[in-house]
């Protein structure tokens, strides 16, 4: 993963906020600003003025049809480029205010070109290490360009998204692993984003009165359950697998290494079939993530999880190479 | 014979006969000398003194202690009524002089029957989800406001830790992810649909800022304009025809999302509804347990239950968006979320297991303090405010009770009085602000639903603002029925003097003082007696008497003493004079210099010695002024010099008017009265008012006329009328003190004293130097009840008394006064007959005549 980036003390990589609209999903900015936090990075809007569509204009049949009722309307040139050169500016400027505040460099950028065309020219004339974060929310029906963006964009290390559902960046981290190597680079992602993800979800019993019952219940949910070692508040791991045998696999490797596996605060197995294709997105729900990582191979290798955990995950996903 | 005009006295005529036959020193002799002088005063007379041995106790401690209400019975019966009778406009306006008490005395008897009667019940204010500018107002048995509070904190406490934890709930989720999933599912199909169709007819779906857009494709891009245009015409055809259908397509995809989204929020609010009715229930049942027999408490649970089903966002909230907000306390009565859930407590009676009325005082009876207040918080440069805001006023605490005021306070508290009468009329407690009710604009603010009012309010007034109200304010007399007149001072009796013991034994335990022996409580009894001025009344100034006890308390502890004697009464007495009396000792020392003039020994004719009374402060004292008249034949006059001046009060001229007639009733009534005189205040720069000084200036006068000298070492004090007899005034302790000072700094001579008059004995209060003075026969008081007694005294000569044939003797002093009189009317005569003017102009003369019959004087006698 890519923390190998802050260890070797590079502080030069980036963070690219793709964006195509004027509206950028709140989380999906939260999250983007968070990462670069994290890794002392930059982040650069990269405002997208799609070819596509200044291609399409002069096409005397083509019109637009308006997403609040489908209403139809002329695809005009000056109106088009303004409305982008409108939303360009007032990115630009939220980006840039909230970017100050959370103390992060921050470089506006436009272009026009191609989505795929323009996020592979950022990445590779910035570096040392790149993270493509999208600025809307991912459907279903896109998760196959987007798992087709890491092969495009060959100098971005992963994706940050966020689903239609997204509505938090804050929660435990959750790390989706199929191989004990992985382990490593968890705890260090853990490391650099644990303390800014986390956050406790519901306020203590009020002073002055006993715990109810429905405190205990409530207690019994949030809190996680803690490995034999107590590593209170570490991130949590999904240990998936095609079946029991290889997760059980897995885990005994797990165990060769306590040291590193005292350090999450809960081992989650999950077996990913074709058949149950939401499991890990069921896995993910109950601990209500901050942020979800893995790779992407994990996610695509089963068909259809990676659509149903987008679907449902109220948290952004890191999406790594 | 112009003087007999009207006359029907034949000696009189007489007397006028042989009086034109006066040379022009018509005072030949000596006036004949008093052979029997009149009596003073004894030292006895001089004051009214309590035996100690009178009482039957040894302290106060031996008695039981009473707190006011000593023969007020009057004041009491009023109050019994008043408190006792339940219409509501028999409000109580305690009238009564300061520090008298008054408010002490009420409040002991209003608490006795304070704690017999009901607790009056509890009120709250909650929130009108209906309406939330209209606060709902909620009776409550009393003392339970406090637990109901409570119970709805527990209540939100347990729903804020229940709710999320049900929509947490696997559960749920898996229900609303069904509905979710079926719409999205709905939706995202048709669009992939769509897309792979579109694709598959070399269409692509475009992304426009505002919408989507189609157009041809090659190989992933747009086939430009001149390409699309170099294919043939019947593709082209297709290629647009294709491209119609699909965005026909996706339009009836779009017009379908915003109903399909509605219908989803929908079925998601019914499930969200569903899935906490039955939280909010078991969390509201508790409360509705414990408040079942109050009806409005089930009323206002039903409508908690509905708003809370339709507000469950507040409970299981976004949590990034409340991050955007500013951070929220964790307390949930403080949390601005939960607040319409809240109760606001007006009134909570029967807290500390207090019992019966509330007896409210309220000292500051402002308009926000009376009928309560809707407060604003500032929330980003606004004021808002909510239910929770309203306060209380005095009225709202006592409620169901007392409600004491001070009249003064209240009404000059802008709005308060108007206030307070509208709100005894309507008879319920509405809170509106001061702008409000007088139509001005205001920022966001509530009409909380009023709340009935049963109150007895009792106001404390001096007697002048009792009047004032009543003549001036046409509601005063509709509202305040009940008048309980406190008397400034009470009958001296030996009952009372007994009840007065027990009245210093209540303000030794209420102010936690030693004990009084027999001895100091007849030395401050007697002491009261003077405070009312009056030896026959005992001054019910509590606050007066409760300081000297408290300073006694003092000099008893300085002297090291356990209980408060008579000489710690005495020495708290003199220490308090002596602080106060700076400016009688300048003003006396001014006498003894010699800067003021006042003679206290000798005779001086038209000269005598006046007394007046200073007041400063609580503190008054007595000061001899000369006075001066000087007479010669006039027009008929008298000149008040200080009126003349501006400096004399109309009382004081009043009675000027009253000796001029006593003079001309006894002495003209055959003749005009030909005389000017003219009357002073010697050396006084200030004021002068009141009548008790014509008796003196009378005397002044009489002596002017007689020419028979008054002893310099008398002065004298008060009023006279047209008869001549002499009239009580006030302040005749202070008086006769103040002269005894200035003569005995001088050297008392035993010929020295004080006439007053003798309706004034009765108030004698005197110090102990004075009476043992009068014992010694160096000083001496005499009652008089005429001015001939008086002019006796003053004189040594005899006053005379009219003899058969109507004259006075000649060797008296009202025969040298008459023959004066008629030697003035004689010679005004003389110059008024035709001829003796001859040149002058009578027209003029005329002018400046009072007196028809008197011709007019010379322009030689106008300008004397």
């Amino acid at each position: 993963m890519m923390a190998h980036v802050a260890q070797a003390d590079e502080a030069r990589g980036r963070v690219v906020l793709a964006v195509r609209r004027g509206r950028v999903h709140p989380i999906a900015l939260r999250a983007s600003l968070l990462m670069a936090q994290a890794y002392h990075a930059e982040i650069e809007s990269l405002f997208i003025e799609d070819t596509a569509l200044f291609e399409a204009r002069d096409h005397a049949f083509v019109s637009v049809c308006d997403t609040r009722g489908g209403a139809r309307m002329a695809l005009v040139t000056q109106p088009l480029t303004q409305v982008m050169r409108h939303d360009a500016r007032a990115l630009e400027r939220d980006l840039g205010a909230l970017a100050g505040l959370a103390g992060v460099r921050y470089r506006p950028g436009r272009t026009r070109a191609r989505p795929q065309v323009a996020l592979v020219e950022a990445c590779a004339t910035q570096g040392p290490w790149n993270l493509v974060a999208l600025g809307e929310a991912v459907g279903a029906a896109s998760t196959d360009q987007v798992v087709a963006l890491l092969d495009e964009v060959p100098d971005t290390t992963g994706v940050l998204m966020v689903g239609p559902l997204a509505k938090r960046a804050t929660g435990p981290l959750v790390v989706v692993l199929d191989d004990v190597t992985q382990v490593q680079a968890a705890l260090r992602l853990a490391d650099a984003v644990g303390a800014l993800t986390s956050a406790p979800r519901s306020g203590p019993v009020p002073p002055g009165r006993k715990a109810s019952r429905a405190d205990r219940r409530s207690a019994d949910v949030d809190t996680p359950t803690l490995t034999p070692n107590g590593a209170p508040n570490g991130p949590i791991a999904i240990v998936t697998g095609t079946d029991a045998d290889a997760i059980g696999e897995i885990e005994g490797q797990l165990r060769l290494a306590p040291e590193d596996t005292a350090r999450f605060a809960r081992i989650t197995p999950c077996v990913l079939t074709a058949f149950a294709p939401g499991a890990l997105a069921e896995c993910v729900r109950r601990v209500r993530p901050g942020l979800v990582a893995a790779r992407a191979p994990t996610l695509t290798s089963t068909p259809g999880v990676l659509r149903a955990l987008l679907a449902s995950l109220e948290a952004p996903l890191l999406l790594m190479r | 014979m112009i003087f007999n005009r009207g006359r029907k006295d034949n000696g009189a005529q007489a007397r006028s006969q042989a009086t034109h036959a006066l040379p022009s020193n018509v005072l030949n002799g000596d006036a004949r000398t008093l052979d029997e002088p009149h009596p003073p005063l004894t030292a006895a007379q001089a004051i009214r003194q309590v035996s100690p041995d009178s009482f039957t106790f040894t302290t106060t401690a031996d008695l039981e202690p009473i707190s006011g209400l000593v023969g007020q019975e009057r004041a009491l019966r009023a109050i019994q009524f008043g408190a006792d009778i339940k219409s509501h406009d028999f409000n109580l306006f305690v009238v009564g002089p300061r520090a008298a008490g008054k408010r002490t005395a009420v409040t002991a008897y209003l608490e006795k029957k304070a704690i017999q009667a009901d607790t009056p019940p509890d009120w709250i204010y909650v929130n009108n989800f209906d309406n939330p500018n209209r606060p709902c107002a909620l009776k409550l048995p009393t003392g339970r406001a406090r637990a109901f509070e409570r119970a709805m904190v527990e209540a939100i406490d347990e729903l804020r830790v229940t709710l999320p934890t049900l929509f947490e709930g696997d559960d749920y989720q898996a229900r609303r992810r069904q509905i979710e999933e079926e719409f999205r599912s709905g939706q995202e199909d048709a669009f992939e649909a769509l897309n792979k169709k579109a694709a598959a007819q070399n269409i692509g779906i475009l992304r426009t800022p505002t919408g989507f857009a189609m157009a041809p494709m090659h190989e992933g891009k747009v086939v430009k304009p001149e390409i699309f245009a170099g294919l043939p015409e019947a593709t082209r055809a297709q290629v647009e025809d294709k491209i119609a259908a699909l965005q026909s397509e996706l339009e009836t995809i779009l017009q379908g999302m915003p109903k399909s989204d509605k219908e989803r929020r929908t079925r998601l609010t019914k499930l969200n509804e569903e899935t906490a009715a039955i939280a909010i229930s078991e969390a509201l049942s508790s409360v509705r347990d414990g408040f079942g027999d109050v009806e409005a408490i089930g009323t206002h649970l039903s409508a908690v239950a509905k708003d809370l089903t339709q507000n469950i966002a507040l409970f299981v909230g976004d949590e990034e968006e409340n991050r955007e907000v500013v951070s929220q306390p964790a307390n949930t009565a403080r949390n601005p979320k939960y607040r319409r859930y809240m109760v606001n407590v007006m009134v909570a009676n029967g807290a500390d297991n207090a019992v019966g009325a509330p007896i409210v005082s309220e000292v500051n009876p402002t308009y926000a303090n009376l009928i309560g207040r809707i407060e604003h918080l500032a929330q980003m440069g606004t004021l808002v405010t909510d239910f929770l805001l309203v306060k209380p006023g005095a009225l709202h605490e006592a409620n169901g009770g007392f409600l004491l005021l001070d009249a003064r306070k209240l009404l000059l508290s802008p709005f308060a009085w108007e206030a307070l009468k509208r709100t005894l009329r309507g008879r319920e407690i509405r809170i509106e602000q001061p702008a409000e009710t007088q139509g001005f604009a205001q920022t966001q603010t509530l009409d909380p639903q009023p709340i009935p009012l049963n109150v007895k309010v009792v106001l404390f007034g001096d007697p002048q603002l009792y009047f004032m109200l009543s003549a001036q304010d046409p509601d005063f007399q509709g509202l305040f029925k009940v008048q309980a007149d406190f008397d400034g001072s009470i009958t001296r009796s030996a009952d009372n003097n007994q009840a007065y013991a027990r009245l210093i034994a209540g303000i030794v335990e209420r102010h936690e003082l030693r004990d009084v022996d027999a001895g100091g409580v007849a030395r401050l009894i007697d002491e009261s007696a003077r405070l009312a001025r009056d030896a026959e009344r005992l001054s019910v100034e509590i606050g007066r008497i409760a300081d000297i006890l408290r300073e006694a308390d003092y000099w008893a502890g300085d002297a090291g003493r356990d209980v408060i004697g008579a000489d710690d009464i005495e020495r708290a007495v003199l220490e308090h004079t002596q602080r106060a009396d700076r400016v009688r000792d300048r003003s006396h020392e001014t006498i003894e210099r010699g800067i003021v003039m006042v003679d206290v020994d000798g005779e001086k004719v038209g000269q005598i010695n006046g007394l007046s009374v200073l007041q400063l402060g609580d503190f008054a004292f007595g000061k001899p002024t000369r006075i001066s008249a000087r007479v010669r034949m006039g027009p008929g006059r008298v000149t008040d010099i200080e009126r003349e001046v501006d400096l004399g009060g109309p009382l004081h001229s009043k009675g000027v008017m009253i000796l001029w007639g006593f003079l001309a009733g006894r002495f003209a009534q055959d003749v005009p009265l030909a005389l000017s005189a003219s009357l002073v205040f010697e050396q006084s720069y200030g004021g002068v008012d009141g009548d008790s000084a014509s008796s003196t200036e009378l005397y002044a006068l009489l002596s002017a006329l007689a020419e028979v000298p008054i002893r310099q070492g008398l002065a004298v004090t008060g009023s006279v009328n047209q008869w001549g007899e002499v009239q009580a005034i006030g302040g005749v302790n202070e008086k006769i003190e103040g002269f005894f000072d200035i003569c005995e700094a001088r050297g008392l001579t035993g010929e020295q004293g004080v006439l007053i008059p003798q309706a004034n004995v009765q108030h004698l209060m005197l110090r102990k130097r004075v009476r043992e003075a009068i014992e010694a026969g160096r000083f001496a008081i005499h009652a008089v009840e005429t001015i001939d007694q008086g002019i006796e005294i003053l004189t040594g000569k005899v006053a005379g008394e009219r003899e058969p044939d109507g004259a006075y003797p000649a060797d008296t002093i009202n025969g040298r006064v008459e023959a004066k009189l008629r030697a003035f009317a004689h010679r005004a005569a003389t110059f008024a007959r035709p001829g003796a003017n001859e040149g002058a102009n009578a027209g003029a003369g005329a002018a400046a005549t009072d007196d028809p019959a008197i011709p007019s004087a010379t322009p030689a006698e106008r300008l004397a």
